[in-house]
């Protein structure tokens, strides 16, 4: 039987991590989000800025991501946005991580530090009509 | 023997005088600077503070030694006007020449009116300072002015003496421009606080909740360390750990938990399930609901994690803002000295008709189920 294993989706979140860029970035997200076992990766070290609809986008994120069996990590926070997270609490939901590389190493996938340069960086400027599944 | 007081106060649009009025100060403060204004750089003796501003509480302790009338003077415009509260000696005075016109204006009609003596008091810092063993020390000193020392230095409070040939101008020009060398030095082992800063404004929460020094809220304590002000509504199903302190006509819903000496100022929400550890949560703040706010000053939509030292601006209500009254209070310029609370300025404790919650529990108990 053949296992089918979506890569890796590193997205780095803007400064300004709020409602006018959430719908933007869920959009983008969408297609992804409805794979087989999506596994995302969100970077927040730009991130100065957060409102309730960036916290609720996390979540939405998580949930979707849960029910496909996949899961959704955070990357080098900044300071303004652990604040933020650990006011919602959303540091005890997420697993965070230093480094892309480690939060891609720890979904126990076969992609390497030098790998995931390749992955999406930095949505919506990267299209993800170019994830190609990868066989396992 | 009479004694009259001067309060300099940056952030004062006008003086006060309490020979000229019998009501409560009317002060307008610059209201809009309290919230646009961030916590890093608040004066946070304007702030309430367990129920009543620092300002109030010295005004109050003055008016328990009889010293009247009481003055406050301030420049709104100052520039600088933290840094000048507690700049060095050689600091930038901007100011100088407009305060100094208008307290020497006050010393003569304090003259004109025979008082003896006027303490002026550069706030600030708060010091537990008894005013009655101060003029002593300073009529048996028989200097033309004491300045107060603190284990840390110069707490900027003054007794000058009014007597003709006491030369009490060059005094009050020596004292504005912080050069008090020939003055002799009241020391006080006391209480002090110096209020410079957010961290300063949760130490005096702490140690005043803790019993470490005489500031009292303004409220019942309707268990040991659990402070209530007048008005408050907790719901049954919160709780409340010792120590800690509900302003009035604040509102604390189901499943919240107040603790660690934390102080929920007056007419502020703090919503369903949310955890408020060890901060204070200024007048009018909405906390939404299932937050966890911990070693952070929050006013508004203003959150300064002390921890951290980072100060973040949520501007979504859905987490933390302020109460539709904040802005109600805003639009009708409601004066933060007669403030609900402020009806008790000189017990400083205001009677309360609060419905006692169900579920207060000392630190490390556990919560009975409800």
């Amino acid at each position: 039987m053949q296992k089918v294993r979506t890569p890796v989706l590193i997205q780095r979140l803007p400064a300004r991590f709020n409602a006018g860029q959430v719908r933007a970035i869920m959009q983008e997200l969408q297609p992804f989000l409805k794979a087989d076992r999506p596994r995302v990766v969100f970077d927040l070290s730009q991130v100065e800025e957060m409102d309730a609809a960036s916290v609720d986008m996390l979540l939405q994120c998580m949930s979707d991501a849960s029910k496909r069996d996949g899961d959704v990590k955070l990357v080098s926070p900044s300071v303004r946005a652990m604040v933020i997270l650990e006011l919602t609490q959303l540091d005890r939901l997420f697993e965070i991580f230093e480094s892309p590389e480690e939060a891609s190493a720890s979904f126990g996938g076969p992609f390497t530090a030098s790998q995931t340069e390749d992955l999406l960086l930095g949505l919506p400027s990267a299209s993800l009509g170019h994830l190609e599944a990868e066989q396992a | 023997m009479r004694a009259a007081a001067v309060l300099i106060v940056d952030g004062i649009t006008q003086p006060w005088n309490s020979a000229e009025t019998a009501d409560a100060p009317s002060l307008r403060v610059i209201e809009a600077e309290f919230r646009t204004n961030p916590l890093s750089a608040r004066r946070f003796v304007l702030s309430d503070f367990l129920g009543a501003t620092v300002l109030q509480r010295v005004i109050n302790r003055l008016q328990i030694c009889e010293v009247d009338p009481i003055c406050i003077l301030g420049d709104p415009h100052h520039p600088a006007s933290v840094e000048f509260a507690h700049s060095p000696v050689d600091g930038p005075q901007p100011s100088f020449q407009n305060l100094w016109a208008e307290a020497e204006q006050l010393f003569l009609q304090f003259a004109q009116r025979e008082i003896d003596f006027v303490f002026l008091i550069r706030l600030g810092t708060y010091a537990e300072l008894d005013f009655v063993d101060l003029l002593q020390f300073h009529r048996e000193n028989g200097e033309a002015f004491t300045c107060v020392e603190g284990t840390r230095g110069p707490v900027h409070i003054f007794v000058l003496s009014l007597a003709k040939g006491s030369g009490w101008a060059d005094a009050l020009k020596s004292v504005l421009r912080r050069e008090p060398s020939l003055s002799a030095r009241y020391k006080f082992y006391g209480y002090i606080n110096p209020l410079a800063s957010a961290y300063d404004f949760r130490r005096l929460a702490q140690d005043a909740l803790a019993g470490r020094c005489d500031l009292k809220p303004v409220g019942k304590e309707l268990r040991p360390g659990i402070w209530v002000g007048e008005g408050a509504a907790i719901d049954r199903r919160a709780r409340i750990l010792a120590p800690a302190y509900v302003g009035a006509h604040a509102e604390i819903m189901a499943a919240a938990l107040i603790t660690r000496g934390s102080a929920i100022e007056h007419h502020c929400q703090v919503d369903c399930g949310t955890v408020v550890d060890d901060s204070s949560v200024l007048p009018y703040t909405y906390l939404g609901p299932g937050l966890e706010v911990t070693h952070a000053v929050v006013d508004g939509g203003r959150l300064l994690h002390l921890a951290r030292n980072i100060e973040v601006q949520i501007a979504d209500r859905r987490l933390i803002g302020p109460t539709h009254s904040a802005s109600a209070r805003h639009r009708t310029g409601v004066n933060p000295l007669k403030s609900p609370t402020a009806h008790g300025i000189r017990g400083l404790v205001a009677p309360t008709e609060c419905v006692e919650p169900a579920s207060f529990h000392k630190a490390g108990e556990i919560a009975p189920s409800s």
